[in-house]
């Protein structure tokens, strides 16, 4: 195996951005018909490697070479033409266009006078799609897709240009379990025929379950490649991090006091009738699949989506209007998609900081620099987040910095209750502890939290009650995650209700 | 962790140094810098008349009427919206103050006869774009036909000054300590508007609108509201712009203006305001403003025909658009 010509290999990548080193020499190669898992923490440089090898960015130093060839690229157009293709985190599908069409993008099949051959189109789309084990109309536009068929229309739009190298960028993230599984069957098809395919996750079950060899990436370094079945799970997570982790889920048990929120029938997108309240000093759970209402109901609660019923905090009515009154009585809420929902790109590391409690440092409008830079410094050390300076465009940070700067957001806002959705998505193995130390600590301050995941573990980890929703509904309660087990959950958001006609 | 290592250290002299580089060379403030400077120098040396006073004096008199709409166009254009109507704001304003000037001999009437038509243009725009939920570049277009059609309508012909109030043409035309008062009127928006978007919670907060309206919106921030004063403040500047003309030109024209909006807009993007919005940059229109006075005041300088000072406009548009592809380029966005 080791004499066959690497299909991609790079040797030596170095990339600098503002302020910040984000590839130092690194090295990465893959084999035809190999799954070659690429892992790190958050900033350890792979989102950069991807845009490399993409055609996005152009490396300060190194070579790629594609089958021994030294290759340069200057555009995405020089990399697909290497028939490389990437299938990114947030899909780059045209929502309003066809499946087909999107398949095709850039590559229609013509007839005479370079009009579409529509047949083609069609009739070649339903092959590649039913070689992907999706059974679909190729007509159908994309927008009426879930996140994991659009996915495999990325995966199809890659097939239809002869890809012999996909790269997946964290494809697993918005998937659910029988998605994922669905999706490895395709991605072990893909190799048979000997695609190759890089793997960027931060799952290491997955790379486990998928992938034949491992590269690790740290703070821009190669720091390891093996055969995953030479590794130990607890050796990667060594590598990633730089330190053993131990003791993730640092819940201890806090003094549970009055009633915080009250959230009394409420009904609203595919919500009905949803009950729940949380006290302070306590951290509820509410856990859910991927579309059973779980993240839409701190939507609604947080007056960002219309409702019928009523949320009272402190025994105060907060109108379903805007978030705004929500926030002045003391409700915050990072949403799942905490980038789309919370960024602000262009903005520095400080505004992002600083969005919702700006008018604490304002007199008369007019911001009070000393004390708004004193106020991000300190969230800067509190949640040990990475920048060159505050001034930093947030665009600059990682993926994991991002977060934790909008975590960071709602630590200077005087909060009662603060609702988590997916508290650690897209954050990295060391900072989940950190995220979950800050969860404990705010609840034993007297805050009360609500954390709103899809993610088993995390809930049976952190949270001292449990309710799970399905469809809409709650459909059970654990007054203790002592009493839940990981199965009782499961069955309870998983069973198909009985269908009434 | 706030790692220092990546800031130069070293003497106090040699970060100056490192940090005005980086200005000039990593900025759009710093590049318009270096060619107003560059033509400046130039035409010092080809004209011996372009460096004195007097000269200074009428070009940024005649660039303070765009540069005062361009300041409000700076705020809306950073909180993802924009208003093309402002041309014809310069005809309709016009006609309009000058008829109330006339009829009624009272300077004050006037100008807030005319700063309140800047208000309810301004509140006509924010309700199309906001609550129609029409893109704001269609619903400003056609706003820019209709308050042509006003000025049209209002009257045939232009309206001559038969007031003859004094004060009124000092607005123009008139000094102070020695400085047009136009381009007092000019540097006092500039430097109030500075202030407001980089030192005020509303500058703060249409930066947000513009960058991340859905983030701005979970985050508390009244978004429809901060866009609305966008739109009202700009269409108030513009007739501030109006009342500045007027006086220059001492008639209202009903077909003054032609132009004028993307004279602004040009420059506001030219100075590194970005056309999707979130960030923008007061002394980048500044200093884009004086470079299109720059070039109109060489072009009569340099005898050139002056039929290419209208030309320059769209020059200036294409130059923008490059230089903010190229530096969207190096920072690796996009």
């Amino acid at each position: 195996m080791s004499e066959q010509q690497a299909l991609l290999q790079l040797t030596g990548i170095a990339k600098e951005f503002p302020g910040t080193k984000a590839l130092k020499g690194v090295d990465f190669s893959l084999n035809a018909g190999e799954v070659h898992a690429l892992i790190g923490e958050n900033g350890a440089g792979k989102s950069t490697l991807i845009k490399i090898i993409a055609g996005l960015y152009q490396q300060d130093a190194g070579t790629i070479e594609v089958e021994g060839k030294a290759v340069e690229f200057h555009s995405p157009a020089d990399s697909l033409e290497h028939r490389i293709k990437v299938v990114y985190q947030e899909l780059d599908l045209v929502p309003d266009l066809s499946i087909a069409e999107n398949v095709f993008l850039g590559n229609l099949p013509k007839k005479a006078l370079r009009a579409v051959d529509w047949q083609a189109l069609y009739s070649r789309t339903s092959e590649l799609l039913l070689d992907l084990g999706l059974d679909i109309d190729p007509e159908v536009p994309i927008s009426a897709l879930t996140v994991a068929q659009q996915q495999l229309v990325e995966i199809a739009r890659a097939l239809s240009r002869q890809a012999q190298i996909i790269i997946m960028d964290e494809p697993t993230s918005a998937l659910s379990q029988t998605e994922i599984e669905s999706l490895f069957a395709v991605i072990r098809r893909l190799q048979a025929r000997g695609v190759g395919i890089m793997y960027v996750s931060h799952k290491l079950d997955e790379i486990y379950a998928i992938a034949d060899r491992v590269t690790v990436f740290r703070d821009g370094e190669h720091i390891a490649t093996e055969a995953v079945v030479n590794t130990k799970h607890s050796d990667l997570v060594t590598w990633m991090v730089g330190r053993e982790v131990k003791d993730l889920y640092p819940r201890t048990p806090a003094k549970r006091g009055d009633v915080l929120l009250e959230v009394d029938s409420v009904s609203g997108g595919n919500i009905e009738n949803f009950s729940l309240n949380v006290h302070a000093g306590e951290i509820v759970a509410v856990f859910g699949l991927m579309g059973s209402g779980v993240h839409n109901l701190g939507r609604l609660i947080f007056g960002n989506m219309p409702r019928t019923g009523s949320v009272r905090l402190s025994g105060e009515e907060i109108h379903a209007k805007a978030p705004m009154d929500a926030i002045r009585k003391g409700l915050g809420f990072l949403t799942e998609n905490r980038k789309s929902d919370g960024l602000l790109l262009p903005l520095s590391v400080k505004d992002n900081i600083t969005l919702v409690s700006v008018n604490n440092y304002a007199n008369l409008m007019v911001i009070n620099g000393q004390e708004e830079r004193r106020a991000t410094t300190g969230i800067i050390d509190k949640l040990s987040i990475k920048t060159p300076g505050i001034a930093q465009k947030i665009r600059y940070l990682s993926g994991g910095n991002q977060q934790k700067s909008l975590v960071g957001r709602w630590l200077l806002e005087d909060l009662k209750v603060l609702m988590f959705a997916e508290p650690t998505r897209g954050i990295d193995v060391g900072s989940k502890a950190e995220i979950y130390r800050l969860m404990d600590d705010m609840a034993h301050g007297g805050m009360g939290i609500l954390v709103l995941s899809t993610e088993l573990p995390e809930v049976m980890g952190i949270a001292d009650r449990i309710i799970v929703i399905r469809q809409g509904r709650s459909a059970g309660r654990w007054i203790s995650r002592q009493e839940a087990n990981e199965q009782d959950l499961m069955t309870a958001a998983t069973v198909q209700m009985e269908k009434v006609i | 962790m706030l790692d220092s290592s990546a800031d130069t250290s070293g003497t106090g002299i040699g970060k100056f140094l490192t940090k005005t580089t980086n200005w000039l060379l990593h900025t759009q403030e710093g590049v318009l810098f270096f060619i107003v400077a560059a033509i400046w120098l130039f035409l010092t040396i080809q004209s011996p008349v372009f460096f004195t006073g007097r000269n200074i004096g009428v070009l940024l008199s005649q660039v303070s009427m765009t540069a005062i709409t361009a300041v409000g166009m700076t705020i809306l254009l950073i909180s993802g919206e924009i208003d093309a109507s402002v041309g014809s704001m310069q005809a309709f304003v016009g006609v309009v103050v000058m008829s109330v000037l006339n009829s009624s001999s009272n300077l004050a009437l006037g100008v807030l006869v005319g700063l309140a038509i800047g208000v309810v243009v301004g509140l006509i725009n924010s309700l199309i774009s906001l609550r129609l939920g029409i893109n704001s570049l269609i619903a400003t277009l056609a706003m820019l036909s209709i308050v042509r059609g006003a000025a049209f309508g209002f009257t045939e012909a232009s309206i001559q000054n038969t007031h003859k109030i004094p004060t009124f043409t000092e607005i123009g035309n008139g000094f102070f300590l020695g400085v047009p008062w136009p381009i007092i009127f000019f540097f006092a928006v500039f430097l109030i508007f500075y202030f407001v978007l980089s030192r005020t919670t509303f500058g703060r907060f249409v930066h947000a609108v513009g960058a991340n309206p859905e983030a701005a919106t979970l985050a508390g921030i009244p978004v429809r509201l901060v866009k609305m004063a966008g739109f009202v403040l700009t269409s108030v500047l513009a007739s501030f712009s109006a009342i500045i003309l007027l006086s220059r030109l001492n008639s209202g024209q009903n077909g003054i203006g032609a132009g004028f909006e993307l004279e602004a807009i040009g420059a506001v993007l030219l100075g590194g305001t970005s056309l999707s919005g979130g960030e923008g940059s007061m002394v980048g229109t500044f200093l884009a403003v004086l470079l299109l006075g720059t070039l109109k005041n060489g072009i009569v300088l340099l005898d050139i025909n002056s039929s290419w000072q209208v030309a320059v406009t769209g020059l200036i548009i294409i130059i923008a658009v490059l230089l903010d592809a190229r530096r969207r380029r190096r920072l690796g966005q996009d």
